[in-house]
């Protein structure tokens, strides 16, 4: 094999790959729709028939299979899972099953030619696809979904597939293999058998997100590839046969010659799960998700999509800016932390007095900058400010401040995150002084017990007192 | 040259024999049909696109996915329906039989001789027909065979995916040797579809020696 053939060959392997695992993925989330799917035959294929199969395909879903394959610097450098879930009506989320399309370059067939040969190995991977797509416990979950019950949701992501969210017993299966040149793709799919929802086995929306980030940065799925539900967008306009939106500069090729095929060989079994080569996925660039139920949105746990689509504005809040949101997101409660005291706000008094005669005056161009410099030095506004109170921040005069403002904050910040240690903890005793120290305790408390009766007594008739003014008060109001 | 011979053995109900066998042979032929092909000249062609529907069963917790050919279709009903009613006509209670879907190519023979069939895959579904008492064991029964229908369609997946021997793809001129044209939408393998009925006492030497000497001279 020449160079340049070697090289067109990959060309070609790459474009078929890319196209496989689009619709791939189209065929899973469209059998989870809850509907019963038919195409039409056609003695004469369209563009976007890609492997002789008519699989409509839904721009959404495409949209956001693309995403996640261009995020790679090839179709499938790392793993690409698909997750099908079920959401309740009220919030609670179980994982269902995981598909995982993969490469391994180890398993090498040779003699495949490439074009025809990939061409009727992914066809056939696909069909079988379909077929075994209907026949996982969660197709008839799916067939039986409706808004008022729970519905079914979907998630691309890239990396190694998150098995343990399925729960035990779960069931593996490898439903396709397509053995080329360049390595074997093959289809897993890993279901859950335990299907009765308990505590146990749902989780709140986004608590296994949190922990990957927290662990392993870059294999995370990425938090704002939320799921999404398998249906929502399926109901709006999708594309027909002849729509190749986005796809058109590449429609697939349906012109073959007969040139005897070479006889396919049977490569080993391919591994269930290829380790593919590290390579950091860009965060940022997953989609993010926004669209939403809205009747699930109360239910989540914190996340900040959800309130960022919601817009809502609790009574004695301050408007956050997205940017603000995103400078203080690895820092809880930081508008707290940053309340300053008052003798410190005194002290500023005189300086936010002079620039207020400056700066009321202006008004866009100064919060602008203000907000410049508030995200270089890791600060956001108290929430106890007005919107217009914004430029107080402006001179920079953090609290605590020193010579070097960002590492008196920054060690300011690490105190208060991390609790003070307890001063009981400070002598280390043992249990015997520990024990006599209590009954020392017990002992003073009894001799003092006269005392507390007293105090006591005396709350109780204080107590007495208490609920008869609010009487009084509603005679009067009647 | 030997067949890929695969056998699945499954208990069903009278009424969900049809099922059955349809969604095995559906499933299979999912796989062994193309699109249609459309030759431009000597040596290159187009294929057409295989549409497909998903069937829902009524007797079987189940729903397959067939090609979308409704010609296909009727002619494997048609054949499944044959060998259902020849199964439940049968005077025992505890029927067996067997029926096959056999994929062959055509092999060109000196005139006056027709053209020789070499099978090259056979898949086999030998049924066990049980009489259920009542509606509590149908629905068991229900779920049952749901279930062992889904481990077959993996299977099929996983002997599909193995990508063992299939006839190349011929010239224009020698197509009608490999695929069955005679589909106006769809172009399966060349296929065809036989069934055995077996009473309870089956495994006689006179039965085996005649399906023995009858399957010797079908090839």
């Amino acid at each position: 094999m020449t160079a340049k053939s070697f090289a067109q060959d990959k060309k070609d392997f790459e474009k078929f790959t890319r196209f496989f695992v689009y619709k791939s993925i189209q065929i899973i989330v469209q059998s989870r729709l809850g509907e019963k799917i038919r195409t039409k035959s056609k003695p004469f294929a369209s563009g976007a028939d890609w492997f002789d199969i008519g699989i409509t395909d839904n721009n959404e879903v495409y949209t956001e299979a693309k995403k996640v394959v261009s995020n790679q610097p090839s179709t499938l450098a790392q793993n690409i899972c698909l997750e099908i879930s079920l959401r309740t009506a009220e919030g609670d989320t179980m994982m269902l099953e995981l598909w995982c399309i993969n490469l391994d370059t180890n398993q090498c067939d040779i003699n495949a030619q490439v074009y025809r040969t990939y061409y009727n190995r992914m066809s056939i991977a696909l069909k079988s696809l379909l077929n075994v797509s209907r026949v996982t416990p969660s197709y008839k979950l799916s067939r039986r979904q409706g808004s008022s019950e729970y519905i079914i949701c979907y998630r691309i992501y890239t990396g190694e597939p998150h098995l343990y969210i399925l729960g035990d017993g779960y069931q593996k299966s490898k439903v396709g293999a397509v053995p080329t040149a360049f390595g074997t793709i093959t289809i897993n799919v890993a279901y859950r058998t335990k299907l009765l929802i308990s505590p146990q086995n749902t989780t709140k929306e986004m608590a296994f997100e949190l922990k990957d980030d927290h662990f392993k940065q870059d294999n995370s799925p990425g938090r704002p590839t939320t799921p999404k539900p398998c249906s929502y967008g399926y109901r709006r306009p999708s594309t027909s046969d002849s729509d190749t939106t986005g796809q058109s500069e590449e429609s697939c090729t349906t012109m073959f010659s007969t040139s005897p095929l070479d006889v396919p060989k049977v490569t080993g079994k391919p591994a269930p799960h290829h380790q593919s080569q590290p390579i950091k996925i860009n965060v940022q660039h997953s989609s993010p998700v926004i669209e939403r139920l809205p009747e699930f949105k109360t239910q989540s746990a914190p996340e900040k999509s959800p309130y960022k689509d919601c817009h809502r504005v609790g009574a004695f809040v301050q408007h956050f800016s997205e940017n603000k949101l995103n400078e203080s997101d690895d820092v809880p409660f930081l508008s707290l932390l940053q309340t300053k005291p008052d003798g410190q706000d005194k002290t500023n008094g005189v300086k936010l007095e002079a620039s207020k005669g400056t700066n009321s005056t202006k008004t866009e161009s100064s919060r602008e900058t203000t907000e410049s410099a508030l995200s270089e030095s890791k600060t956001s506004t108290s929430s106890q400010h007005s919107v217009q109170d914004d430029f107080v921040m402006v001179e920079l005069k953090t609290p605590f401040a020193g010579v070097d403002g960002n590492s008196d904050l920054g060690k300011f910040y690490r105190e208060c995150q991390s609790a003070p240690a307890l001063t009981m903890c400070d002598e280390e005793q043992t249990i015997p002084e520990t024990l006599e120290k209590l009954t020392s305790q017990i002992d003073k408390f009894e001799t003092n017990m006269q005392d507390f009766d007293e105090f006591i007594s005396e709350l109780n008739i204080d107590g007495d007192s208490l609920p008869s003014e609010p009487r009084r008060s509603k005679l009067v109001d009647t | 040259m030997n067949a890929r011979s695969h056998v699945f053995e499954l208990s069903v109900e009278g009424r969900q024999i049809e099922e059955v066998v349809s969604t095995l042979f559906h499933s299979l032929l999912l796989h062994r049909s193309v699109g249609k092909f459309n030759y431009q000249h000597e040596g290159s062609y187009s294929v057409g696109t295989l549409g497909f529907v998903d069937e829902d069963c009524d007797f079987i917790d189940f729903t397959y996915v067939r090609v979308a050919s409704e010609l296909l279709s009727s002619n494997v009903k048609r054949e499944v329906l044959t060998f259902r009613d020849a199964l439940q006509q049968s005077a025992s209670q505890e029927e067996s039989g067997q029926i096959s879907l056999e994929f062959f190519q055509k092999k060109r023979a000196r005139w006056p001789f027709q053209p020789e069939c070499i099978p090259w895959e056979v898949w086999t579904v030998k049924l066990d027909v049980i009489t259920l008492s009542n509606e509590h064991e149908r629905q068991i029964c229900r779920e049952r065979v749901g279930e062992m229908l889904s481990e077959k369609v993996l299977y099929i997946a996983d002997i599909m995916n193995r990508h063992e021997y299939i006839p190349k793809t011929p010239n224009q001129s020698e197509v009608d040797l490999i695929f069955d044209t005679s589909y106006n939408d769809v172009q399966p393998y060349l296929h065809r579809i036989t069934h055995q009925i077996n009473g309870p006492s089956s495994s006689s030497v006179s039965t085996t020696m005649r399906k023995f000497i009858k399957d010797t001279l079908a090839l």
